[in-house]
């Protein structure tokens, strides 16, 4: 395997707080990092709602978990004025399924060979995700609500690399247009 | 007489999308008909015939936005389409051009971005 695994972690670490940041402030919620945590176990209370999006890349796979209490989703939505018939479930697989695309921006422009994702997220009521057996970055964040936390999961095959600097092509911004 | 606002529609799996877009395009003067994915957009516009612009999302189940974009090739005097997706990639870019797309819009929106990018384009197709 062509790439230092923990260097890697620290770099995925970094872009999913990144991302959370970004994506949160376009919506009006101010959301920080408290601890990039090495352990993968997160537990929260037992009324939370979760977003699970799988993605597939050149020898790497995985997911990324969002999970926030229910509280918290719903104090997101007060300050993004969200329609108050939009559920918890719906706001929490919609904020992953956009965190995911800017993330994955980040990632490539970081050499991470990230292809697609499966924007299929799921949602439920976890007290605990367990520790992953592969590699994961856990980033705990802040909001108003009170903490939530994403872990992003990956599989490498010994085959993975990250892309040479010349492959490396940033991303459009949030909220940019490019008129065709 | 007042003129009728000028109708967009917004096509999108997402509930919350549409409603947000629904509603930043509500109180910028437009009147805004909603579609979760690309066949049901196709039935919108069969039953509205006023439709000046279509915000299209590209990922969505049963017709995705560029098989969309597709279809609506084969319609005479078809609105134009800007995409609003978390897509960045340029291959997806191009190939929505090439089929006909006028716009990429990267979520999350930035509402004056989309009203000033809707206007432009709903003027343009008027």
């Amino acid at each position: 395997m062509n790439a230092n695994i923990g260097e890697t972690i620290t770099t995925m670490t970094r872009c999913v707080c990144e991302a959370a940041v970004e994506v949160f402030a376009c919506y009006g919620v101010i959301v920080r990092p408290v601890n990039a945590a090495s352990h993968a176990a997160v537990s929260l209370e037992p009324a939370s709602v979760r977003a699970v999006i799988g993605y597939d890349g050149s020898g790497v796979r995985g997911a990324l978990v969002v999970m926030a209490p229910r509280s918290a989703v719903k104090c997101w939505a007060l300050q993004a004025r969200f329609a108050e018939e939009i559920g918890v479930h719906e706001i929490v697989a919609e904020l992953a399924n956009i965190i995911m695309g800017r993330l994955k921006g980040r990632l490539l422009l970081e050499g991470f060979p990230l292809l697609m994702w499966t924007a299929t997220p799921s949602s439920g009521m976890p007290t605990h995700l367990v520790e992953a057996q592969r590699a994961s970055a856990l980033a705990n964040l802040v909001g108003p609500g009170g903490h939530f936390a994403m872990r992003l999961d990956a599989m490498f095959d010994k085959s993975f690399a990250l892309l040479p600097y010349a492959a490396r092509h940033s991303a459009p911004a949030a909220g940019e247009v490019l008129f065709l | 007489m007042r003129a009728a606002d000028p109708r967009i529609l917004v096509i999108d799996d997402s509930m919350m999308v549409r409603t947000l877009v629904g509603r930043v395009l509500a109180e910028a003067g437009f009147s805004v008909v909603e579609a979760k994915d690309g066949l049901e957009g196709i039935q919108k516009l069969g039953d509205a015939k006023d439709i000046r612009l279509i915000v299209c999302d590209v990922n969505m189940p049963r017709m995705n936005g560029l098989d969309f974009l597709e279809r609506l090739a084969t319609m005479a005097s078809a609105p134009s389409v800007v995409m609003l997706t978390t897509e960045g990639q340029y291959d997806l870019i191009r190939r929505a051009k090439a089929l006909g797309a006028k716009g990429w819009i990267i979520k999350p929106i930035k509402p004056d971005l989309l009203i000033a990018t809707v206007k432009k384009l709903a003027v343009q197709a008027a």
